[in-house]
């Protein structure tokens, strides 16, 4: 009788309660069962993630139990808060504690588990996940961490379904909506010299802008350098190399050469490195700047222009990621 | 210096008056094709490509290498600034008698 109402319950306030976060990534659904002494209590959730930092996420949820198949019914409806270390596909580490009032008699029980889950991400919102814990209840909430002979304990096994909300949690930016057309050599050039570049160091920066727009189109491919796949730091690195710069061959090291410029539109000049952190604080990303406020760089879309100032969803998606500029021309 | 790869005998009396250049023969911009027509374009400055590129004109190849050691000499990341290397180059320039 309780259980629609109940889970019904959770899901409008997990789901309700999230755009009030800051850093929210998701909600996850899901049913579980927890095998005590040969009989099972279904277990409903509904967490909210959010990634606190690295691999480690945090979750804040509702947990129904249902407790009814049970001789002495301990059906409960709480909350609790568990840690993931783990990206959202494939293996996670994850504990938990919670507290559940009883729907009995109106007492707290508290409980602690800890296990492992797999997932995967079928489409950029949805997320379907396995787990397996150890969970082990105590009817007391004080010292409810120490193995007790009245705990409950045993396996629960659960799957999950998880959304992803808003904006901020995209692990990818929404596809371009109309293909930026690139600057001429021309353009380029005056944009160099008008941003504070010598002549000698303006035709330098068109000349690698330019070869790095000529691989426009090329597939993205993981530690590629050359003209059959770039990464986005083997696609500087290449068009900077065919000119006679040489640059690190990594981002994180990119974003070291050469010296800081002011993050700001204005302060940049073609041929820039542009840093991005996707995934947690590290820069994990580069691009490199050709002018009138757009980017060359290789994502998983391969080798494109993106802009930090059209205001479509690709272009806010990579401003709200964009952590520095490197000028690597002298 | 006004020669063309036909004008040798006015070039070889500028080269005599120069002292002991050797002479490499050269194409003029207008004259260029192809993938030295292309480099010519890259490396134009404000008053067109320097003498000391065009001797590579024969071998286009031989121009890149030229202009990629250059950009990596002067251009590149270094712990000496643009102000030093110059300084470098000039000091190099006056021991070898070079007049540029």
């Amino acid at each position: 009788m309780h259980r629609p109402f109940f889970t019904t319950l959770c899901v409008i306030l997990v789901l309700g309660a999230s755009p009030l976060a800051a850093q929210v990534r998701g909600v996850e659904l899901s049913y579980g069962r927890w095998w005590v002494d040969g009989a099972y209590s279904s277990v409903y959730s509904a967490t909210r993630f959010a990634r606190l930092v690295g691999p480690v996420s945090f979750g804040i949820g509702f947990f129904h139990r249902d407790d009814s198949r049970s001789s002495f019914d301990r059906t409960q409806t709480g909350g609790d808060v568990s840690l993931r270390v783990g990206g959202a596909t494939g293996l996670y580490a994850l504990s938990s504690v919670g507290i559940g009032i009883k729907h009995t008699d109106g007492n707290a029980d508290a409980s602690w588990s800890v296990g492992a889950g797999y997932g995967i991400v079928l489409f950029s919102h949805l997320r379907l996940g396995a787990e397996a814990r150890y969970r082990v209840e105590d009817q007391n909430v004080k010292g409810f961490w120490q193995l007790r002979p009245d705990d409950r304990r045993g396996f629960q096994l659960q799957l999950g379904v998880g959304f992803t909300l808003g904006q901020s949690s995209r692990a990818a930016p929404p596809a371009a909506e109309e293909p930026l057309a690139a600057p001429t050599a021309d353009e380029i050039r005056e944009t160099a010299g008008s941003s504070g570049l010598d002549v000698e160091a303006a035709a330098l920066a068109t000349n690698v802008v330019e070869t790095a727009l000529a691989a426009m189109g090329t597939p993205y491919q993981w530690g590629g350098s050359g003209e059959n796949g770039f990464d986005c730091s083997g696609l500087i690195q290449y068009a900077y190399e065919k000119h006679g710069i040489i640059l690190p061959r990594v981002s994180r090291d990119q974003a070291r050469s050469g010296i800081a410029v002011d993050k700001s539109i204005g302060a940049l000049a073609p041929g820039d490195v542009l840093t991005f952190a996707v995934s947690g604080n590290g820069v994990s990303h580069v691009g490199l700047y050709v002018g009138d406020g757009m980017f060359i760089h290789s994502s998983s879309q391969g080798v494109r222009l993106s802009s930090l100032e059209s205001g479509d969803g690709d272009s806010r998606w990579w401003r709200a990621r964009w952590v520095g500029v490197r000028r690597v021309l002298n | 210096m006004v020669a063309s790869p036909l004008g040798w005998g006015a070039a070889r009396a500028e080269l005599a008056r120069l002292g002991s250049l050797p002479w490499i023969s050269w194409i003029p911009e207008d004259e260029a094709e192809g993938r030295l027509a292309e480099l010519y374009a890259r490396y134009a400055g404000e008053n067109g490509i320097d003498h000391i590129l065009k001797i590579h004109s024969l071998n286009p190849p031989s121009m890149e290498g030229h202009m990629r050691h250059y950009a990596h000499l002067m251009r590149g990341p270094s712990g000496l600034s643009r102000a030093e290397r110059e300084m470098i180059a000039v000091a190099v320039s006056v021991e070898n008698k070079c007049r540029y």
